[in-house]
């Protein structure tokens, strides 16, 4: 199974021929596409066994469309982490500019921390 | 023991405010959770040593603030099984989408992918990128949004982010995996391209 494809992201008629001809197979084997690709998301969370490692790497080996996927998740996930973690991204120092706490907010919070500071003072004795 | 100011912690504010936003949608309960990290951040202000960044601090408060804000709702395991769609509000299963019965893919899964794996060397387009990313996260549903901010961000174990979502630990497998493959997707439908 060729990874060649045109632009429009469609995959080629080798691929859909060797499935409409292996599905039965490769679903009873639990070996298709599908079956990888559920394999793949699910390394992400733990260790597969060892009769999925095995398809894993069989499917991996044969199939240059899924080839790619388990990276993906991969990127996926450092993407995720560097970009959205702490709304870092757009820098130290700079607020994401869509988001935002408005007044009336910030000042029932400031005032919280008021009242929790009058509160430290009266319990030292004040 | 470094000296932190209501103003240090005020100016943190709305860094907070996105990442509760990030994983609960309900603004005012995203508000409460802002407010309860930066009381509980002032009442333990002498425990900050200054080895990390205050910021990264806060955000650590909070994400105990929302683990239990989750386990308060005390949900109870709602999904069994293989969690394919039992509960709406967890979305439809994009595997049926995404491959035909067969279970061929019914389109390329790499094309215009290339920027996943490839650093853009451009910071616009970086924050483009990560703009996308947070999009294609906001439009899951709530917990299952929720489920794979704790996973994949937070980094929480399985089980215990399986807990906070109200569901068990072998559906929260399944449902990270249907997460994973939707926001592959959705990214995929904008076709970002470096």
């Amino acid at each position: 199974m060729s990874c060649q494809h045109d632009s429009r992201g469609r995959l080629p008629v080798s691929y859909r021929l060797m499935h409409v001809m292996l599905w039965p197979a490769l679903k009873m084997a639990r070996l298709s596409c599908r079956h990888f690709a559920e394999l793949s998301g699910a390394r992400m969370d733990r260790r597969l066994t060892w009769s999925e490692g095995l398809r894993f790497r069989v499917h991996s080996m044969v199939c240059a469309v899924c080839r790619r996927l388990p990276g993906q998740f991969v990127a996926l996930r450092e993407l995720v982490r560097a970009g959205i973690d702490t709304g870092d991204t757009c820098g130290e120092g700079q607020e994401h500019p869509e988001v935002g706490l408005n007044d009336e907010v910030r000042e029932r919070i400031l005032r919280a921390l008021t009242e929790e500071s009058r509160t430290e003072g009266v319990g030292d004795g004040g | 023991m470094n000296e932190i100011t209501t103003e240090q912690l005020m100016s943190a504010a709305d860094a907070l405010f996105a990442y509760a936003l990030s994983r609960v949608s309900d603004h005012h309960e995203a508000e409460d959770l802002v407010q309860e990290t930066l009381v509980t951040a002032w009442e333990k202000r002498g425990s900050f040593d200054g080895r990390s960044q205050l910021r990264t601090w806060l955000i650590g408060i909070l994400k105990f603030k929302v683990l239990d804000h989750f386990r308060a709702r005390k949900r109870t395991p709602t999904v069994q099984g293989n969690g394919a769609g039992v509960d709406g509000e967890w979305g439809d299963d994009p595997m049926d989408k995404l491959f035909d019965r067969r279970g061929a893919w019914r389109a390329d899964p790499n094309y215009g992918m290339e920027f996943l794996v490839e650093s853009p060397a451009d910071e616009a387009m970086r924050q483009d990128v990560f703009e996308w990313v947070r999009r294609c996260m906001g439009r899951l549903p709530e917990r299952l949004r929720l489920l794979f901010s704790m996973r994949e961000i937070d980094e929480v174990p399985v089980a215990e982010a399986a807990v906070a979502a109200g569901v068990t630990p072998g559906s929260a497998a399944v449902l990270l995996t249907r997460a994973r493959h939707q926001i592959r997707d959705c990214l995929q439908s904008h076709q970002i391209s470096p």
